[in-house]
């Protein structure tokens, strides 16, 4: 935790999933969200501060997140650690984690988690990148045929 | 959850972190990847995105543009086009200007690059000799994109003395991101003293004429010595007039009574401006040229250092006889008085391009190394003539070349 000789007990946000949980947060860790710290300010006192649009199974994560963010060790250290971490996670905790980060309005881990994605993207044809990402090509032959005439260069 | 499941403001936040080329290829991934890469907004959104990381590392390009021929058959002059660039695309094309309508292989010969400026070049085909109108085109190499510009009525394209090429940002979000302007300087009239600009504004489609309002001090041009140099959106070049020669600076952005000004040259060039290379480093206008007599030759480049008040500033002196190749050279380029500044890094302030005989080298100016960088320029038996240099530099996201006419502006407006 952030530092040791402080004997004062830090002040916690209580936060609600989607699914009902409730989350006991720091509250440097919570005020990484820019909607959590818009949400304070409009709710009075110890009010749970209701997150409908995450599942717990998220917000665990990014929470967890949001506490390593305020820790005392090298930013860019824990921030390969959860590169590596999305990079290596199911897509389905990836893109919800995206939606997540989007809503709550943290820039960092959008930033993060977007990077990652697209570089899961690099050097690849449209093919593979249908192929790892599951997209049905909804295109007609002729029309990605246009695509590749005018962009001739880019598959140069 | 799905990639395609994201809003499309999120799906534009992974797509614009990808390399242009990606991304591009990525339209055909299917229809909803297709429609968003291929919006205007999409392109604001990765180009605001790589902005920040601009700096001075944009991968640059330098057209040599010559003619050449042997010493013993004087007639059969041909012109070669040959690159010089950081671009791994453009590295590896043979052919350049063979997607115009007008290039024929193998004898492109009436086309010619005539301006430059960011990733676009203007060229035009020389049809003196046959019975239709000779035509401007503005063209990305890269691309491959281009336009030809509408003829000018009663004027020909031979007529010109000097012609430039701006690009800029549209700011005007009706209007699409990537515009330009054509600017060609002519006489009218065979006894007349008088300059005429005409201007091709790619937001209107049209071309525009007006006076040239020479500063007092120049009275009268001769003869525009060097291609144009586009800076701070003003065209420079190094002109000939009845007092010598200077820097004239033409600004298409300014109302026609105070578009066109002088820059003075460093004191020293005063009078010999004939071998002076006008170019541009890190968003700073140079000079530089190669000075005195055998074998105490002297490379020299000076550099603006305040735009406003022609405050130049002598940034290298070197003597050629001191510098030290770093790759096989078969001569001796004391020997030869054919060294030229040919063009200057557009981003390293200590690379200048030289022409030494018949190669292209690159001369680092603070370690007084010289590299050959191109034989291009042929066999030693060869003349070459009017070798000119167009630098493009290649932004994230290469410039479109549209050619919006009257009925599209008028689509946008209502």
């Amino acid at each position: 935790m952030a530092s040791s000789s402080t004997s004062e007990q830090k002040k916690k946000i209580r936060l609600k999933s989607a699914d009902n949980e409730l989350f006991d947060v720091d509250e440097d860790a919570a005020l990484q969200s820019e909607t959590i710290k818009n949400l304070l300010q409009e709710i009075s006192g110890d009010q749970i501060v209701p997150l409908p649009n995450v599942t717990s199974k998220i917000l665990a994560k990014v929470i967890e997140y949001c506490s390593n963010m305020c820790e005392l060790d090298p930013i860019i250290s824990v921030n390969k650690q959860w590169e590596s971490f999305f990079k290596n996670c199911d897509q389905d905790t990836l893109f919800d984690t995206i939606l997540a980060a989007n809503y709550l309005s943290i820039k960092s881990l959008l930033d993060l988690t977007c990077k990652c994605v697209a570089d899961m993207m690099k050097g690849k044809t449209p093919e593979e990148i249908r192929e790892k990402f599951h997209i049905v090509n909804d295109l007609t032959s002729e029309e990605e045929a246009k695509i590749r005439a005018e962009i001739s260069w880019a598959f140069e | 959850m799905h990639i395609n499941n994201l809003p499309d403001n999120l799906l534009i936040e992974i797509l614009k972190r990808l390399p242009c080329q990606v991304v591009l290829r990525s339209e055909s991934v299917c229809k909803r990847w297709l429609s968003l890469i291929s919006d205007p907004f999409f392109v604001r959104c990765f180009i605001h995105h790589h902005r920040g990381s601009i700096d001075h590392s944009l991968p640059f390009t330098l057209v040599h543009q010559f003619y050449y021929w042997h010493h013993h058959i004087t007639e059969t002059a041909s012109r070669k086009i040959h690159l010089v660039s950081e671009h791994p695309i453009l590295q590896s094309r043979d052919l350049l200007l063979d997607f115009l309508p007008c290039f024929q292989h193998p004898d492109p010969w009436p086309i010619r690059i005539v301006a430059s400026h960011g990733d676009l070049v203007v060229c035009h085909d020389n049809k003196l000799y046959s019975s239709q109108q000779s035509m401007y085109y503005v063209c990305n190499l890269l691309t491959r994109q281009w336009c030809a510009l509408p003829p000018i009525l009663g004027r020909h394209v031979e007529d010109d003395m000097a012609i430039g090429l701006v690009t800029y940002d549209g700011e005007n979000h009706l209007l699409p991101l990537f515009q330009y302007k054509v600017v060609r300087i002519l006489k009218v009239g065979t006894c007349s003293n008088d300059l005429i600009v005409e201007t091709f504004s790619s937001d209107t489609g049209e071309w525009n004429e007006s006076l040239l309002s020479c500063p007092q001090s120049i009275q009268r041009f001769w003869q525009f010595r060097t291609s144009a140099v586009t800076l701070n959106n003003a065209l420079h070049w190094i002109i000939n007039g009845n007092n010598g020669e200077t820097i004239v600076v033409f600004d298409p952005f300014r109302s026609i009574n105070d578009q066109c000004w002088l820059i003075d040259p460093p004191l020293e060039l005063k009078f010999e401006m004939a071998h002076v290379c006008l170019g541009i480093c890190r968003d700073r206008l140079r000079v530089s040229t190669i000075k005195g007599v055998h074998p105490n030759r002297m490379l020299k480049v000076w550099e603006l250092q305040d735009y406003g008040k022609a405050n130049w500033t002598l940034k290298y002196r070197i003597c050629l006889k001191e510098m030290v190749f770093v790759s096989d050279c078969e001569f001796d380029m004391l020997e030869f008085s054919t060294n030229l500044v040919l063009s200057f890094h557009p981003n390293d302030e200590d690379v200048v391009y030289l022409r030494c005989h018949n190669h292209i080298m690159k001369c680092h100016v603070r370690k007084g190394t010289l590299e050959v960088v191109s034989k291009c320029l042929g066999d030693p038996t060869f003349v070459i003539r009017t070798l000119t240099v167009f630098p493009l530099l290649h932004p994230c996201w290469p410039s479109s070349v549209y050619c919006h006419g009257k009925q599209n502006l008028r689509s946008l407006e209502s």
